[in-house]
């Protein structure tokens, strides 16, 4: 049975083998990719935008993209690195629309009032919502980061990205990568000292 | 003796766990002589652990299905097609908007100068006034009207790019405008519709 489980896992296609596939014309194997992203490129620009429809959206407009454009990707870079690129400029487009158009609403300072599924067994509500609350607070400090701060710290602790492929997808030095989230985790915790 | 090195940049590193060992010493004594960085220390570090289990934000259930609803749509529009369409007439188009730009800014530069033909550039506007009052369907113009006029060569010019002058006028409801340059600035520029009514 374990043998079993280890054949399935080798098994499973990378990412660059999906797009490849999808290349020569395989639908299923953008279906994968949509299913094996959405999620993560979801946390992402949600919480870039603080706003889950928007963020929707954005993610819907990345798979767009990939779709229409699947011959632009070499397979030079790693895939998540391409789709990441694709995903943060599009939020950037979106963040920069918003702040012209002046559209904050006060739904969008806080969360919004949909909870999240916490990942334990036993409910306790009093934790619950402490942990709510909690994340709460921290995304309205983060969103009130610089986009360039509120970026990379997101890739990096949140979505658990390398430096080096941050680096590659918003395309600066890796020094200034290492410097920045390092500049933007001490602004969030000062931020928080105060809030908290 | 107190350490005036700038730690700033090892924050990070060492809640990384990125330091040398050397490094790492030296810090960790900085620390120690410096309580409220021991306590920066320790709000990163748990600053860092929370945001690693943020919960997952929540997909729609019907993401995929728009997702492929958005697809099939852009298949049926033909948005490549259309790209390629756009990419291949782009240099075409542009080519003949620009003409048709300088065709109207040389009518007006034109325009401004005075008529050689009979040293005054009014018999439109004059017509015009004449006009301004008569009920549509009693006056035809026709091209030889226009074509008698001294002005003839800027004003058939802008009237053409209404359409008029091929059509004739009695043809069609058709619009165009004189240009207000031949009149020497002293009248706004004059509307001419086929089948005929002159306006301001």
């Amino acid at each position: 049975m374990e043998g079993f489980e280890e054949q399935s896992k080798e098994k499973l296609p990378s990412d660059e083998e999906l797009i490849a596939r999808f290349q020569q014309g395989d639908v299923y194997a953008f279906d994968l990719i949509v299913k094996r992203y959405k999620q993560q490129l979801l946390n992402f620009v949600f919480r870039f935008l603080n706003n889950r429809e928007l963020a929707e959206d954005v993610v819907q407009e990345t798979f767009l993209r990939v779709y229409r454009k699947r011959h632009a990707y070499k397979q030079v870079a790693k895939f998540s690195t391409w789709i990441y690129t694709i995903a943060g400029n599009l939020s950037r487009t979106e963040l920069r629309r918003r702040k012209r158009r002046k559209l904050f609403s006060l739904s969008d300072i806080g969360m919004e009032e949909k909870d999240f599924e916490i990942a334990s067994d036993e409910f306790n509500p009093e934790k619950h919502t402490n942990t709510v609350m909690h994340e709460k607070i921290i995304q309205r400090e983060i969103d009130k980061l610089s986009s360039k701060f509120r970026e990379v710290i997101l890739l990096r602790d949140v979505q658990g990205l390398a430096y080096e492929e941050i680096a590659e997808i918003i395309n600066v030095p890796l020094g200034t990568v290492k410097s920045r989230v390092n500049r933007a985790r001490l602004r969030l915790q000062e931020m928080l000292k105060k809030s908290l | 003796m107190q350490n005036t090195r700038d730690y700033s940049e090892w924050y990070s590193r060492y809640i990384e766990d990125d330091l040398t060992s050397h490094e790492k010493v030296v810090f960790e004594k900085y620390l120690d002589e410096n309580p409220e960085e021991k306590a920066v220390i320790e709000r990163l570090q748990s600053l860092r652990s929370t945001l690693a289990t943020f919960p997952p934000a929540p997909v729609s259930d019907d993401f995929e299905t728009v997702l492929r609803a958005r697809i099939q749509m852009e298949k049926k529009i033909g948005h490549g097609a259309l790209s390629a369409f756009i990419q291949k007439w782009r240099s075409p188009v542009l080519g003949f908007a620009s003409a048709i730009v300088l065709f109207i800014a040389l009518n007006v530069f034109t325009g401004l100068q005075p008529d050689n033909t009979t040293g005054e550039s009014k018999p439109i506007s004059r017509q015009v006034l004449q006009n301004t009052q008569t009920p549509a369907s009693n006056v035809q113009y026709s091209l030889d009207q226009f074509n008698s006029h001294t002005v003839f060569p800027t004003d058939i010019a802008v009237l053409s790019f209404g359409q008029i002058v091929s059509n004739g006028l009695s043809e069609q409801r058709q619009t165009a405008v004189a240009d207000s340059s031949s009149m020497n600035g002293q009248k706004p520029p004059v509307t001419v519709h086929a089948n005929v009514q002159l306006s301001y």
